[in-house]
């Protein structure tokens, strides 16, 4: 059996995510509300996997996390929330932590992850290698500089000064795509900024 | 013999004056109306004194009948004064306590209680009474201070009298005696009369003065006195209107004249023939006579009465009790305008300070009320409107049995979307990086967002800094923000440099961009500057310094130091 800790300071995402592993065959899953309660826990018996909400009160999910990995150094935590993956990269680079989760993942995606970090996989969105090669600069895609039909529209609506939300309007999209796209197009053309992308696809004759 | 009756009549007189000075006073008798029922305490008396003329024995009944007689009386007395000083407290009553009853309490100690106690007495009852004579004594003085002012007046003027007559009685006589013949005795007599005749016929003129134009005899002294009254009556104006008033009441009623005006002038209307005057001396021009009475860098004040249907001219002494009295007001208006000034100046910082308070607080207040009603329209025009929209689509399918997965696979999209732009207004109102990774990734990240959105150019040199005040962080977080925020909003700049390093102990922020810029003034008012007003607001508040350098089409420099380490005052002003 695999022994799973939830812990969570909202009871509804918590009961919500027991529901959703309950029925694992393999996984047997305790509950925690706050830090105290997980390492009250903790010390009554082992758990293999910790899934850790971040943003939680007074202790938060990545302090918890090393407290965790003090305590007991095999235990794989994954943490999860409902903000931005992006912002919490490095953590896996420097080992603080084995997994991260968003809140929508579905089912299959949890339990793939938490398998995943129990084989010493890391099982990560894709994006992480734009991360890796913003934060080391020597980009290998670096001369795959083609934009989609799709990119190149919207990169010459940025140059033409629209706003993110003008651009989601003018391309039938909503303004998390057009964002999405965006940072596609800044690892494309190995930038950071709107300004920066703009200057970069004029000087590749991308656009006018 | 007959002293012990006058005795008796000096006390029920000391009752009549009383009664006279009560009723002058305006207090309440607090006796019988009519008191005559007195005098046969004295017709008693003298009775038994009568009765000792033939029998020399009754003269002991006789003694105690008049000591008791005179208790009577000097307790009616007592009582009145004691109730009558009691019910209104009147000093000169405790003073007329004091001459009534100190002779009494003589006359008890040396007369009645070595009669009663010895049989005999220290002395005879007339020489015990003698006190009881100083009673008028002490009356008269009394009446007489009052009036010790007015008697100076009538000596005086019987003095100014008597000499005019007496040397033009001796000037008349001298005349006679040169043309005619007389004995000594009838020059003598002539003199006298001539002198009475005068004195009479000066007493007259002044009566009949008095009645028909309302003159009365002066003397130099007296028009000082006059002055020293009329200053101490102006000098109880309270304000410059007041002081006017008062000063044309005194110039009226002293010079008996109707026609008195207090004239401003300022440069524009002034009449050359005003240039002249000068403080504290009188000007007649042609009936008119003309002083100033006080100029300030604006206007002159100028006092004009006219002395047409008068008498011709104004004696030398009225001329100088005027102007000495212009001088009195000239300083009475210089010191009203130092204590209106002073007044003026201790309300202007009383209201500037209110004024500051409440300004700070309507700001405070209209910023944070701008910010809800700008998420609560933003929330209700996406967030909202997308979950409707998802709930009624989910609604239209219950009753359709079969759900293609795609069509779950679009409401899980939106309901996607809009949990992505709620969490974009969580973030927004409040940072989750800042208390879960410091100020370093906050800011990371918040300058990522900016160059996803902003069509700058973003140059940053961010430091990494380690404060461990959470506020503080928070305000630094702020400040960027509120920065950005703004760059993207008006600066339309092409470039923005944000730099952010810590020097001995102080946060340094420096931003500069190349858009419009804007007058320093307009970052003051304009509500569009509203928040950058809040950020200097609470850059302030943790004692540091907030500096904009802007010219229109110039770009704009924000300096801002924060020290660390200082304490902040007010906890709440965040929070609030």
């Amino acid at each position: 059996m695999i022994q799973i800790l939830l812990v969570d300071d909202h009871p509804v995402v918590l009961e919500g995510t027991k529901a959703l592993l309950q029925n694992v065959e393999d996984f047997e899953i305790g509950v925690a509300y706050d830090s105290t309660n997980a390492l009250q826990l903790m010390n009554e018996r082992n758990f293999d996997v910790f899934l850790v909400d971040i943003n939680m009160q007074p202790v938060n999910g990545i302090e918890l996390a090393k407290m965790i990995k003090n305590l007991c150094p095999n235990a794989r935590i994954i943490l999860y929330t409902g903000y931005d993956l992006q912002d919490y990269y490095d953590l896996i680079l420097s080992k603080e932590i084995d997994g991260l989760l968003t809140k929508a993942v579905m089912k299959d995606q949890v339990i793939h992850t938490i398998r995943g970090v129990l084989r010493d996989d890391l099982v990560i969105s894709n994006d992480f290698v734009d991360y890796i090669n913003q934060k080391f600069k020597h980009s290998t895609i670096n001369s795959q500089t083609a934009l989609t039909e799709k990119e190149l529209a919207i990169i010459e609506l940025v140059a033409k000064g629209y706003t993110n939300k003008a651009i989601a309007i003018e391309q039938s999209l909503t303004q998390r795509t057009v964002e999405n796209y965006l940072t596609k197009i800044f690892a494309r053309l190995n930038v950071e900024s709107r300004a920066e992308a703009v200057a970069m696809a004029k000087d590749k004759g991308l656009i006018e | 013999m007959m002293n012990g009756i006058f005795s008796l009549l000096t006390c029920i007189t000391a009752i009549y004056y009383l009664k006279a000075y009560f009723s002058k006073e305006k207090m309440a008798w607090p006796y019988f109306k009519n008191h005559h029922h007195l005098y046969i305490l004295v017709v008693v008396m003298m009775i038994c004194d009568s009765i000792v003329m033939f029998n020399r024995s009754f003269i002991h009944i006789r003694y105690i009948i008049f000591a008791s007689f005179i208790c009577i009386l000097g307790s009616i007395i007592l009582y009145l004064l004691i109730k009558g000083y009691f019910t209104y407290r009147l000093k000169k009553l405790k003073f007329l306590l004091y001459i009534i009853l100190s002779p009494i309490l003589l006359f008890i100690t040396l007369y009645i209680v070595p009669f009663l106690f010895l049989k005999r007495h220290l002395a005879t009852d007339d020489i015990a009474m003698m006190g009881i004579l100083f009673i008028p004594f002490g009356l008269t003085f009394m009446a007489l201070t009052d009036r010790l002012e007015n008697l100076n007046y009538y000596i005086n003027r019987l003095r100014y009298y008597s000499m005019f007559s007496f040397i033009s009685a001796v000037i008349f006589t001298t005349a006679i005696f040169l043309v005619s013949e007389g004995t000594m005795q009838n020059y003598m007599q002539v003199c006298l009369l001539l002198f009475f005749c005068q004195l009479l016929f000066l007493y007259c003129k002044e009566m009949i003065d008095f009645k028909e134009r309302k003159v009365i005899f002066t003397t130099k002294k007296n028009y000082i006195h006059q002055l020293y009254g009329s200053v101490n009556r102006i000098g109880l104006a309270s304000n410059r209107t007041d002081l006017f008033h008062r000063l044309k009441y005194e110039l009226s009623l002293k010079l008996t004249i109707q026609d008195v005006e207090i004239m401003v002038v300022n440069d524009e209307n002034s009449h050359k023939q005003f240039n002249h005057l000068s403080l504290g001396e009188m000007k007649k021009i042609k009936s008119d006579y003309f002083t100033l009475l006080n100029k300030n860098s604006i206007e002159k004040y100028i006092l004009r009465f006219s002395t047409k249907n008068k008498r011709l001219n104004l004696t030398k002494e009225e001329l100088l009790w005027v102007e000495l009295l212009t001088l009195y007001v000239n300083n009475f208006i210089e010191n009203m305008r130092i204590i209106e000034e002073l007044l003026s100046e201790i309300e202007s910082l009383k209201n500037a300070q209110s004024y500051r308070g409440t300004w700070i607080d309507k700001l405070l207040w209209s910023m944070f009320e701008k910010e809800k009603k700008q998420l609560a329209q933003e929330l209700h025009d996406t967030v909202l409107q997308e979950q409707l929209h998802l709930v009624r689509e989910i609604g239209s399918q219950i009753n359709d049995s079969a759900i293609s997965i795609q069509q779950i696979e679009r409401i899980r999209e939106q309901l996607l979307d809009a949990s992505h732009e709620l969490r974009a207004y969580c973030e927004n109102l409040n940072p989750p990086l800042l208390t879960t990774r410091g100020l370093d990734v906050a800011l990371d990240k918040l300058i990522k967002k900016i160059k996803m959105r902003a069509n700058f150019m973003l140059i940053t040199e961010i430091e990494r800094l380690l404060i461990e005040d959470e506020v503080l962080n928070l305000v630094i977080y702020r400040l960027m923000q509120e920065l950005f925020n703004n760059a993207i909003k008006h600066s339309d700049a092409t470039s923005v440099t944000i730099k952010l390093y810590q020097e001995d102990s102080i946060v340094q922020l420096l931003y500069e961009d190349n858009g419009i810029g804007c007058k320093d003034v307009q970052v003051h008012q304009t509500s569009n500057s509203m928040g950058l007003r809040g950020m200097m607001e609470r850059v302030h508040a943790f004692n540091g310094t907030f500096t904009i350098l802007s010219e229109i089409n110039k770009g704009m420099k924000i300096h801002v130091k924060i020290p660390l380490g200082e304490g902040f005052n007010d906890t709440n002003f965040i929070s609030r």
